[in-house]
């Protein structure tokens, strides 16, 4: 319990620091989210750029002369109660944002994570265990050439064979406009369908790195001495394999489980842009863009909480799941 | 005494990049039943390599190229997998060394048990928990704790006798122990002995154990085999060995060791350096640091001469 306390009080630290830095990060960034605005204003009215940039911050609700200082307590402030802040670009609050696009992208990065995870770490364990063999050679080398492949680079390959080629998948969004949402069968098919794409193009990276973690974990276990002595003992290939090999292997790699999931948060972003699919990343490649100040503050720290709260989250579950960790 | 295992002729190398390590070329030896018996030798003479290759459980970098291992008239080495698996455990166990990490970090003691059972026969979950607490008691520890901890609340003399009670699971005939009492302080190290000179007691074991430590073979052995350079250089009853070494490594061997009474000015080492075993000397390997070298040494490889009905010695000194 009072393991439990000491941790919450380092993350709360945690994010309090990292928020600081998502917040100077994104005042740091050059350029005017009225910029943009005032420009048109400036050439329909005929009137001076100076002007005109005055008019198009009153427009959007931003305030380049208010002190960094004031802004940047008042935007604590905000986070403690949950507030998200303020998109000037989709006049909305980032809250709705996230309560609108969160939802897809945990959905998407949950399953690809889920399926890379089991599918990365059994073909690894048995790529290790079949050292030398030509399992093992197709399996190391395969996840190899795939790891080297960036995210997006697969992302629009899947895009161009899938949609555009072969016409199996759709071009983008979540579902297609004309169908009204609900629980019904024609309706989550529809969501799968959608979803199909950024899930083949988030999981198949994930299955690599994890296949090969998980790979190198079981070479190293397979020449422990308790592996040695269990083979001694007389024990079976397959129980030597499942609670010998592959349990001891697969525990560092729950750990980094949690951290991945937080981590995608934020790394899906190319993806999802790619796919079109309206998620937090499609939010925040449009936030970039557009300047979008709050939106991407907003984000940011979305992203910084997720991973914090992640990193607090694995280390729970390690402590429950490795008995030398629970000692402590 | 009945003679249980014979070992023949036993040649087992390890393959590297660099050529083949002849860790162990032509061991005979006899074990009687009912007997203890050391193996002695300094570290990396291929002592291990010796009961490994016995017992085929050498590392997959080995092979064993000839010889026999004849345990109840049949030679193992030519016995299948499945066979194998059944004699090994049940009838022939063996301990290996690094007791500190033979044991699964992630389960409890007690799963140990389980599953070694599981592998052989199919008991009760009760009797198996009987079994192991009757065995924990054995080797003097609290059964009711130490089945339901995990290995490493465990220190380094408690994972050896875990490792000793899941060993006499099934009774067995044959008990070889691989440096049983190196790792573990002096006072650890003698309740060890004396635990498993009692255990020979009670269950009629015919124990095999490896160690450098001269002092251990001497307090528990009956028969001693002195290994240099993979070859079995002299062997015979524990006490006439030591008292009367015939062959000069073992007079070096025997002369350096210390203890409390001993003249300091007696004790000397054995001058120069084990040979490599990747290119070992021809002849006797002992030549390049044997004060009685001769010619004949280093074109010929010495046979085993009897001193008498219970000693040999493969030196050309006692031809």
């Amino acid at each position: 319990m009072k393991y439990i306390l000491n941790r919450l009080i380092q993350v709360f630290i945690m994010t309090f620091l990292a928020l600081t830095v998502v917040f100077f990060i994104v005042q740091s960034m050059p350029g005017d989210p009225a910029f943009g605005l005032a420009v048109s204003i400036a050439q329909t009215r005929n009137m001076s750029l100076e002007k005109a940039l005055e008019i198009a911050h009153n427009i959007i609700g931003y305030n380049p002369k208010e002190p960094i200082i004031l802004k940047y307590i008042k935007f604590l402030k905000n986070i403690f109660v949950g507030n998200f802040g303020y998109s000037t670009y989709f006049k909305t609050s980032v809250n709705e944002i996230i309560g609108k696009a969160l939802p897809w992208t945990l959905f998407v990065i949950s399953l690809a994570t889920a399926f890379g995870f089991f599918a990365g770490t059994t073909l690894g364990a048995l790529s290790a265990q079949k050292r030398g063999t030509f399992i093992d050679t197709f399996i190391a080398t395969l996840f190899s050439i795939i790891q080297a492949i960036p995210a997006f680079v697969l992302a629009v390959f899947i895009l161009f064979i899938g949609a555009v080629r072969l016409r199996l998948l759709p071009l983008g969004g979540a579902y297609p406009v004309e169908m009204t949402p609900g629980f019904y069968p024609g309706f989550i098919l529809a969501l799968i369908h959608h979803a199909l794409g950024p899930l083949i193009a988030t999981s198949i990276p994930q299955m690599a790195s994890w296949g090969l973690a998980m790979r190198g974990n079981c070479s190293n276990i397979i020449e422990e001495d308790f592996v040695r002595f269990a083979k001694i003992r007389g024990l079976s290939d397959s129980v030597i394999s499942q609670k010998y090999i592959r349990k001891n292997a697969i525990l560092p790699l729950v750990a980094s489980l949690a951290i991945g999931i937080g981590y995608m948060l934020g790394g899906h972003t190319l993806v999802e842009v790619i796919f079109n699919y309206p998620g937090i990343g499609y939010y925040f490649g449009q936030a970039i863009s557009a300047r979008d100040f709050g939106l991407l503050t907003g984000l940011f720290s979305l992203i910084v909480i997720g991973v914090v709260f992640a990193t607090f989250i694995t280390e729970l579950l390690y402590a429950i799941i490795d008995p030398r960790v629970k000692a402590q | 005494m009945e003679v249980i295992l014979s070992v023949n002729n036993l040649k087992a190398v390890y393959l590297v990049r660099e050529g083949t390590i002849k860790a162990c070329d032509g061991v005979c030896f006899d074990v009687e039943e009912n007997t203890v018996s050391a193996i002695v030798g300094e570290s990396a003479s291929g002592k291990s390599t010796i009961i490994e290759a016995m017992t085929l459980t050498l590392p997959p970098n080995s092979k064993i190229l000839e010889g026999e291992v004849i345990y109840k008239g049949k030679n193992l080495l030519n016995l299948s997998e499945h066979e194998l698996r059944k004699i090994r455990w049940s009838e022939i166990a063996l301990v290996p060394q690094s007791a500190q990490q033979s044991l699964n970090p992630t389960i409890k003691i007690i799963d140990h048990f389980f599953d070694t059972i599981y592998a052989h026969n199919n008991w009760k979950n009760n009797e198996i928990i009987k079994k192991a607490e009757e065995l924990i008691s054995l080797v003097r520890l609290d059964p009711k704790n130490i089945l339901y901890s995990f290995p490493h609340q465990l220190s380094g003399g408690m994972k050896q006798r875990v490792l000793i009670a899941l060993s006499l699971i099934f009774n067995p005939k044959i008990l070889i122990l691989d440096e049983p009492t190196s790792a573990l302080d002096v006072l650890t190290q003698a309740h060890i002995i004396q635990l498993l000179k009692n255990l020979k007691k009670e269950f009629n074991l015919t124990l095999i154990f490896v160690t450098h430590d001269i002092a251990v073979a001497a307090e528990l052995s009956d028969k001693i085999f002195v290994v240099y350079a993979g070859n079995i250089v002299e062997s015979g009853p524990t006490r006439e060995v030591l008292k009367d070494p015939k062959h000069p490594y073992t007079q070096g061997l025997v002369n350096s060791i210390m203890s409390l009474t001993s003249d300091l000015e007696k004790i000397k080492g054995i001058p120069g350096d084990p040979p490599s075993l990747l290119d070992p000397p021809s002849g006797c390997r002992f030549y390049p640091r044997c004060p009685h070298v001769m010619e004949e040494c280093k074109r010929e490889k010495p046979k085993n001469y009897f001193i008498n009905e219970n000693r040999r010695v493969a030196c050309h000194l006692y031809k």
